[in-house]
């Protein structure tokens, strides 16, 4: 299931809330992925907006603190209340987001290969492993 | 700097396969766990290291076969049930080593064997190096000593993209897949015990939430893979140290482990003076604490006869 580039204003319309659900705090680890990140935050006035295949919205932004500077990048799931979201929809949605994002920063890296290391790994939203 | 400071209570069913007294040391202005259990009098001081995604737990059933001995595991911390920052910067090698080398030392104990597998190699072996006069021996197990430590680090699917900037976030942080999958993965004889049960239990303890597993995920980010990443130095001068070292060593080695294969066990017995031909586990994976306790018991007690070291 694919996940679809949404506008700033379609993410406010999820709702007002954020919640952290995935931080990275090393998005330079391989670089290729720190420089496709950041210039897609930069083509979208500072963050990546998205919807996942659950129908649930996502900010992807820099994520800092007072005292450390820079804590890396967070994906945040926007909501109408302060009350928790499904983790399943969540864990589904952020695969999908994965699943774009390797295949967007390309080279050595693929969909085909993230699948295998979910199916080895069991991870949710990867295929069953052969 | 934040810290994951969670109290960790350990479950009877844990409990009933790791009956040992939890201890605790101050290292860095962190809380440190670790265990120091049998014969405190003149016997040798065995100190048992362990790796990813582990902790003193993992040496459960060898430290009973060794109570002749006084058998010291650490956790690291980030690791176990030691404190846990919540900065993945502050879990390097080098840290991890400093760390060791300061329970050491304010343990005072002295010509210890070491016992190391996992990043128990690196740090252990780091140790070593830095202090030859304090080690007595070695008991090394799946692990490794250099920048290329396998064919299976290079490979993208699945160990590169395992911990691949947000695929890993996820893998690691999220789903916590190294505990729940890759222990069943990387065992053999006894890989029934990590599909549930206490054993799992054990290992899935310390490691509740997003924000206790961020060590878990710095340390395949701490393997280097070419010149001027993290640690290609200093591996690159561990492995030029190996051929210094004096110090009698044994190699006990999961024959079944993709992650260091047997090839790495016969690179170490090149490499170290004194070092015995490596011991086969035919039925034996990368943990092989979990798939070979007794033989470990055996290996470690053969070694301290071998440096001179008397258990009672």
């Amino acid at each position: 299931m694919d996940i679809e580039l949404i506008s700033l204003e379609e993410a406010e319309a999820a709702g007002k809330f954020e919640e952290l659900v995935l931080l990275e705090q090393s998005p330079g680890f391989y670089p290729e992925f720190e420089v496709f990140i950041r210039k897609e935050m930069d083509v979208r006035a500072g963050q990546l907006l998205f919807r996942g295949p659950s129908g649930l919205a996502y900010s992807v932004s820099p994520v800092k603190d007072n005292s450390r500077g820079l804590q890396g990048i967070g994906i945040n799931v926007r909501k109408n209340s302060d009350s928790p979201v499904d983790p399943t929809k969540i864990d589904l949605d952020l695969w999908s987001f994965i699943e774009w994002l390797v295949d967007q920063v390309g080279g050595e890296w693929s969909k085909e290969a993230l699948r295998k290391t979910g199916a080895i790994y069991k991870a949710p939203g990867a295929p069953e492993r052969d | 700097m934040k810290v994951d400071k969670q109290e960790i209570q350990i479950p009877n069913a844990v409990r009933e396969i790791y009956p040992f007294e939890s201890r605790w040391m101050d290292v860095q202005g962190y809380r440190m766990h670790y265990l120091d259990e049998g014969e405190r009098s003149g016997a040798p001081t065995v100190v048992l290291l362990h790796g990813n995604p582990t902790w003193s737990f993992l040496y459960r059933e060898v430290i009973p076969l060794i109570r002749s001995c006084r058998a010291v595991a650490p956790d690291y911390l980030g690791m176990g049930l030691s404190d846990k920052p919540a900065d993945e910067r502050f879990y390097t090698l080098e840290n991890h080593t400093r760390v060791i080398t300061e329970f050491i030392e304010r343990l005072g104990i002295r010509n210890i064997i070491l016992v190391v597998q996992d990043w128990g190699g690196p740090i252990g072996l780091g140790y070593a190096q830095a202090h030859p006069g304090n080690v007595a021996g070695i008991l090394i197990m799946n692990t490794w000593a250099w920048p290329d430590p396998s064919d299976f680090h290079d490979a993208v699917a699945p160990w590169r993209m395992l911990h691949a900037p947000f695929a890993g976030a996820n893998f690691f942080l999220r789903q916590n897949v190294l505990v729940e999958r890759g222990l069943y993965l990387a065992t053999f004889r006894s890989r029934h015990r990590l599909k549930g049960g206490p054993v799992l239990e054990g290992y899935r303890l310390p490691f509740p939430s997003v924000e206790s597993r961020i060590a878990m995920l710095a340390f395949p980010r701490n393997i280097p893979r070419r010149d001027g990443d993290l640690n290609w130095e200093r591996m690159r001068q561990m492995e030029k140290g190996l051929s210094r070292l004096t110090l009698p060593c044994s190699l006990l080695w999961g024959e079944k482990d993709i992650v260091f294969p047997p090839s790495n066990a016969h690179r170490f017995q090149k490499l170290i003076p004194d070092c015995s031909a490596p011991r086969m586990i035919h039925d034996g994976a990368h943990f092989i604490q979990e798939d070979a306790p007794e033989e470990i018991a055996e290996e470690i007690l053969k070694l301290c006869a071998r440096t001179g070291q008397r258990s009672n």
